[in-house]
């Protein structure tokens, strides 16, 4: 059988899985009488284990057989949870992702050696238990490895057994659709959710898939596993409209050797109703990230067009026309906003890893520390949340590194032992913010400043008049390395400023609050998006280029005789400050410069630099839509952080703000000078 | 990877194109499509062969000038001149040549590997695919052709 096609819903589902076997598996290192935890982990490890063999990974399988079987124990307190067993369990479940990592990398999770987690596991459970069980546990090995190899009935008939013997009955279901029905595929898919809520579905025909696909006359049979009863059942059923008959009958297995105890378990049947009940079922569908790029690059096209009709509606100016274009924008701003909202993804996918990143920190660094996750429900662009885990990686170890103490550090200050370190995501209008706050040592505003002294990074003047704000930022300075400052234990190479400049590149700001010997917070501030941006149209020699709108302060006139060069860098002053004055025109090769005695200037800000960039055009804001330069370009064009096609078709560059910024400062002649 | 020797060793059909003079030929399965000029948008601070990028219905592509990159002379009122659009990486590039007007079977065992040559343009060949009586065709190495940063002007 080809398994291949359904590969990518094996790794999705596997990702899920394992995220909550993590999840769980902190949960009750927390608490380890928390037995709901068991359950869920032993669920997780189950559903990976039919999965894995139903896939043919036999290794993933016998390794998630080994863990249910622990935690088989625990359940039925056969076990207590000790150390030693969960970090046998973490580590079987580090195996696992390398596991799953193997089987995208080549397709075979051979390569795993998995026989240290097996042991581990082994030597955790029977460290307590007598020998007895343990063989049981071993037999059951056995004969997983022989039903693997053959078909996924004979698995689930296995799992069919074990469960009639825990108090589930198995039910086989027959549907008939009306024949009458047009949409099959939407009813078989409300059977399946129904079913879902009822108990656990191990089998269906035709497959699932089949069904989306609608590949199907008008039969279903589903193979179900539930405490309900015959008629709920059949109720539920038939209350999906358009349901000819249903038939249900006890679905029986032909009497096998059983292998593992008889023992009627109650507590988790209770577990899992409890779980059950918690999630409600929401009605969704996984897509393939493919079509949403492209429902979002046509939809880039429709804005493109959008703006053309309306400066052709403009130009002809015919009332009904521009009525009907200005309904089409505003239908097309609602678009956007749903289309947005597709593409949006909970923080969550990229929070969810660092419980146990921080878990496994806080040891190699001897700190106690509370880590507390908030708003992880909180929805990005996904653009985003591609680009902003290393940021966050990078600044929790900054804070569990530098920025709280050592338990006995914690102590003798009378401060409580185990400090605490939060993670929490929220919305506030436009943006998004990233909160990453901790009860440390906070910033030694001196030694900062002292230490930037060193480093020539500021002036003795200079530092005379900075505020908490500038002192703050000074830690994300290029050459600032904090690991001097306060301890340097993880002796990485790259400082903060490495965040600052990829939290900036993404449109977005890093604000510092500090307070000595109370705490640090980092506030990371973000779009809600990248795609579709609002950007100040300018012309440059007869060029268009576009200006991020998020870092323009204002536009004004400048006179040519206004420009004065002190220490060889142009300056102008705007609002009773100098700031450095770039030469847009010069600076993008179209000219020596500006010709006229006469024109206008962006007023751009990135971070705290502030410049005026000389243009010729003002052309106006405008919402643009962000085009890659392609492959051969993308990163290879100073000054240019990518394009967008205008109305007319055609290409406007857009100005990276933040790169001309840095050149800008003392370098700019250097780097870009006519 | 596809490396330009595994294309060399599979490809039957190849595109002709005119630079100049001289006639070249790349594999067919390279290329993407084959366009006429539109409004190329210049990009600054980039070497002269980078024309620019052009709008090939709604994707940007980068357009490279091969008779700059071969420093032969460029005819502005040439209505023959064509960018063949070939893969790069994820994306395109667009190639500027002079023709593009032909298609041609190759035995794959008649191409000749080139060796030991000395003037700049054919710093940029690395192989010929003979045509009887006629010119050989040249084939380029495109990762020389279209790299940066090597021979910046």
């Amino acid at each position: 059988m080809d398994l291949s096609q359904y590969l990518s819903m094996f790794f999705e589902e596997s990702k899920e899985h394992l995220q909550a076997l993590n999840d769980h598996l902190m949960t009750l290192e927390k608490d380890p009488t928390h037995l709901q935890s068991v359950q869920e982990i032993f669920r997780s490890a189950h559903t990976l284990k039919g999965m894995a063999a139903t896939m043919g990974f036999n290794q993933m399988a016998s390794m998630t057989h080994k863990m249910e079987n622990a935690l088989d124990l625990i359940r039925n307190g056969q076990q207590q949870v000790t150390p030693r067993l969960l970090d046998a369990l973490f580590y079987s479940f580090d195996m696992l992702e390398k596991q799953l990592e193997s089987i995208a990398e080549s397709g075979t999770d051979e390569t795993v050696d998995v026989t240290e987690a097996l042991n581990r596991l082994h030597q955790a459970v029977s460290e307590e238990i007598p020998a007895a069980p343990a063989a049981a546990v071993e037999q059951v090995e056995e004969t997983i490895h022989v039903q693997t190899t053959l078909h996924l009935s004979d698995y689930v008939l296995e799992i069919i057994q074990q469960s009639t013997h825990s108090g589930f009955q198995a039910w086989d279901i027959r549907v008939m659709l009306d024949a009458s029905c047009v949409m099959k595929a939407v009813r078989a898919y409300m059977i399946h959710a129904e079913l879902e809520q009822l108990g656990e579905i191990l089998h269906t025909e035709p497959s699932v898939s089949e069904m989306e696909l609608e590949s199907f006359d008008s039969d279903l049979r589903f193979l179900l596993i539930s405490q309900r009863e015959l008629g709920e059942i059949q109720n539920r059923v038939a209350s999906v409209g358009e349901v000819a008959t249903v038939d249900i009958a006890p679905f029986q297995v032909a009497s096998k050797p059983m292998v593992s105890e008889p023992e009627v378990r109650s507590q988790p049947k209770q577990a899992v109703e409890e779980h059950k009940k918690q999630t409600p079922m929401s009605k969704t569908m996984r897509v393939d990230l493919t079509k949403l790029d492209q429902l979002m690059n046509l939809f880039s096209e429709w804005v493109i067009d959008r703006s053309r009709l309306e400066q052709i509606a403009k130009e002809i100016a015919r009332p009904d026309l521009t009525e009907t274009v200005e309904h089409i924008s505003r239908l097309g701003a609602e678009l956007q906003s749903n289309v947005m909202s597709i593409r949006m993804t909970p923080v969550e996918t990229v929070f969810n890893r660092f419980p146990r990143m921080i878990r496994d920190l806080s040891r190699d660094l001897a700190k106690k520390v509370e880590f507390t996750v908030l708003g992880a429900e909180t929805e990005l662009d996904r653009t985003v949340i591609d680009e902003i885990g290393e940021p966050l990686v990078h600044m929790l170890r900054n804070a569990l590194d530098h920025g709280l103490e050592s338990p006995a550090e914690r102590v003798a200050q009378g401060k409580p032992e185990v400090g605490t370190l939060e993670l929490k995501a929220y919305h506030s209008g436009n943006r998004v913010f990233i909160e990453i706050r901790e009860d440390g040592r906070g910033i030694d505003k001196a030694k900062v400043l002292q230490k930037a002294l060193e480093k020539r990074l500021v002036t003795e003047v200079e530092a005379a008049s900075y505020g908490d704000e500038q002192i703050h930022d000074l830690i994300f300075s290029p050459g600032f390395s904090t690991a001097e400052i306060v301890s340097d234990i993880s002796g990485r190479g790259v400082g903060l400023d490495v965040v600052k400049t990829k939290i900036e590149s993404l449109g977005g700001r890093i604000i510092t609050r500090s307070r000595i010997h109370q705490g640090t917070t980092f506030i990371i501030e973000l779009p809600l998006t990248l795609s579709i941006i609002q950007a100040m149209l300018v012309k440059l020699a007869g060029t268009t280029y576009a200006v991020p709108l998020s870092s323009v302060i204002e536009t004004a006139m400048v006179k040519r005789e206004e420009i004065v060069d002190i220490h060889n860098i142009p300056y102008v002053s705007f609002r009773e400050q100098w700031v450095p004055f770039i030469d847009a025109v010069a600076l993008f090769e179209h000219r020596q410069q500006q010709e006229v005695s006469e024109f206008p200037m962006v007023i751009i800000k990135t971070g705290e630099h502030t410049a005026a960039l000389g243009v010729d055009v003002l052309l106006g804001q405008q919402e643009i839509v962000l085009k890659s330069l392609g492959s051969y370009l993308s990163g290879n064009v100073p000054g240019i952080s990518g394009a967008t096609i205008l109305g007319d078709g055609q290409i406007a560059l857009l100005v990276d703000t933040h790169s001309i910024m840095r050149t800008g400062k003392g370098g700019m002649n250097h780097a870009y000078g006519a | 990877m596809l490396t330009e020797h595994d294309v060399v060793d599979q490809s039957s059909k190849w595109v002709v194109f005119q630079i100049s003079d001289k006639g070249y030929a790349i594999p067919i399965h390279l290329v993407r499509s084959i366009e006429r000029p539109s409004f190329i948008t210049r990009i600054p601070r980039m070497p002269h062969f980078v024309t620019g990028v052009m709008n090939l219905r709604g994707t940007i592509v980068p357009v490279v000038d091969l008779r700059v990159r071969f420093q032969v002379p460029v005819d502005s009122s040439n209505d023959s001149a064509r960018i063949i659009v070939v893969h790069h990486e994820e994306s395109w590039i667009g190639l500027l040549v002079d023709a593009a007007n032909d298609i041609v079977d190759v035995d794959a065992t008649s191409i000749q590997h080139t060796v030991d040559i000395s003037s700049s343009q054919d710093y940029f060949v690395k192989g010929l695919i003979p045509m009887g009586a006629n010119q050989p065709l040249l084939i380029l190495d495109l990762e020389r052709v279209w790299k940066l940063g090597e021979i910046h002007e």
